[in-house]
């Protein structure tokens, strides 16, 4: 899924956007995420979505570490496109666009917003273990990626893994899963370990949010925001 | 296995509220039940979401399937903590646009009773059989209701009647029907009361055209995949490790 990459766009990214405040960009997804939601009419939401293509750009996100994270909203809404097409192309459409915007909107968040960041803020309103939860996910996705990577080429390297042979691969595959969940579940010990040693007692974890002033480049991004919010909801026709 | 993976704006906001509202009174209803010392439970239930993370991103050949692990999640970790991680797993996969931020409630109770039945079913099958046996069947009747839920939750959501209407073989629309409806639609468009997706997805009836057989089928393929999977994961476990699947007091 790259998200090692895009963890290391959003926190080395050095853009005015990776620069600006969780809130700002909370506030800015939150409101593109209504915007595309709320929007009638093809015309506004492709260019919610040319909003976003922008967005990007201003962000310095690689299109390519991004693009095939796209496909998936559009494979499966596609799909449901399709299903409930019955001759209203425009309704297929809506809910193509939809979809590719809302993901486009999450992963322009989570490429601009250090994990840190976007969980001190979650944690605001979910229970600290459950934050801690979040933490302790994204931490050992990363250590235990490398593992996987690394069992799964000794397996295709040995012939464990064949293409057409579905059960053969089933079989291999859950052995490889079974020792990287006993490797991952010695690892959570040493990290029970090593933070008891710290003081964790399953109570706090999360860091808290950063107290920061808003810049003008803040101010910028709630303010397209309500701009592009405003111009979904309300009817052009009485402009 | 169950994942919806139904993107943003297709179901209703109503639908996806409610998901929200349920997954986080159960939430806190499982925080209220863990005893005191599951904080040393917490780093385990981390890491088992970064599994789930991962295996589902390991291929298994060319068919488009993989593996969830959200029932193995409920045998190693209990009901509740089960619960937690596939909420935390769905979250972040919303972040990377796998699955709308919107549906996470529905796709948490989903793919969460997978984990919270895969558990139950285990511990009452465990004092029958050996740990495989019981972890194969515990996964196949969480699988099967998981599964039973998403196909309700989805037809109740694009309409109630689409279900039924696969088990009677009624025939596609008719022609004029069709052309009837295209009207309505293009003169609602007109009038600038044009249906959004979730209100025209209400009168659909799309399940029809998968083909029960096809959608059965596949879905019967993952399940028989994923618990074949979930047993050899438990057979290796418990030749290795048998603490791990029994040590489920905490939670």
């Amino acid at each position: 899924m790259k998200i090692a990459e895009i963890d290391r766009i959003a926190t080395q990214g050095c853009s005015c956007i990776h620069r600006a405040t969780i809130l700002a960009k909370i506030a800015l997804a939150f409101l593109l995420l209504a915007s595309l939601l709320l929007a009638k009419g093809l015309i506004k939401l492709s260019l919610i979505i040319l909003c976003l293509f922008l967005f990007f750009f201003i962000a310095r996100v690689p299109w390519q570490c991004t693009a095939h994270l796209v496909l998936y909203p559009v494979f499966f809404a596609s799909f449901f496109a399709l299903t409930i097409y019955r001759g209203f192309w425009e309704l297929g459409l809506t809910i193509l666009l939809r979809a590719v915007g809302a993901a486009m909107t999450m992963l322009f968040l989570f490429a601009t917003t250090s994990y840190v960041d976007l969980f001190a803020f979650i944690s605001r309103f979910l229970p600290v273990p459950l934050v801690d939860i979040f933490f302790f996910t994204y931490r050992s996705l990363f250590i235990l990626l490398a593992q996987l990577e690394n069992f799964y080429r000794t397996l295709q390297l040995k012939g464990g893994f064949q293409l057409f042979n579905l059960l053969h691969n089933v079989q291999n595959v859950a052995g490889m899963l079974g020792a990287l969940l006993v490797r991952s579940f010695e690892m959570s010990e040493r990290m029970y370990y090593i933070y008891s040693l710290r003081g964790y007692s399953g109570k706090r974890l999360s860091s808290s949010l950063k107290k920061s002033v808003f810049s003008y480049v803040d101010i910028i991004l709630i303010a397209v925001g309500l701009i592009i919010f405003s111009g979904a909801v309300l009817p052009w026709s009485n402009w | 296995m169950s994942h919806l993976h139904i993107p943003d704006g297709v179901i209703g906001a109503g639908w996806c509220l409610a998901g929200f509202v349920v997954t986080f009174i159960l939430m806190f209803f499982f925080f209220s039940r863990l005893k005191k010392g599951f904080g040393r439970k917490i780093p385990l239930t981390g890491v088992a979401g970064a599994i789930m993370l991962l295996a589902m991103s390991v291929p298994l050949g060319l068919l488009p399937l993989h593996l969830g692990l959200a029932a193995l999640c409920g045998i190693l970790l209990g009901p509740a903590l089960g619960f937690l991680a596939v909420f935390v797993v769905n979250v972040v996969l919303a972040f990377v646009g796998h699955g709308g931020i919107t549906v996470v409630g529905i796709n948490t109770l989903i793919v969460g009773a997978e984990a919270l039945l895969g558990a139950c079913f285990f511990r009452a099958a465990q004092r029958k059989m050996k740990a495989a046996k019981g972890a194969a069947l515990a996964t196949a009747l969480a699988l099967l209701i998981s599964t039973t839920l998403m196909l309700a939750t989805v037809g109740a959501a694009a309409g109630v009647q689409e279900l039924a209407s696969l088990f009677q073989h009624k025939h596609y629309l008719h022609e004029e029907e069709l052309e009837e409806d295209r009207s309505e639609f293009f003169q609602a468009h007109e009038e600038g009361r044009a249906p959004g997706p979730e209100t025209a997805m209400a009168g659909v009836h799309f399940l029809r055209y998968t083909g029960l057989s096809a959608l059965l089928l596949a879905l019967l393929a993952g399940i028989a995949l994923e618990t074949a999977a979930t047993a050899l994961i438990v057979h290796y476990l418990a030749k290795v490790r048998p603490d791990y699947l029994f040590g489920q007091e905490s939670s």
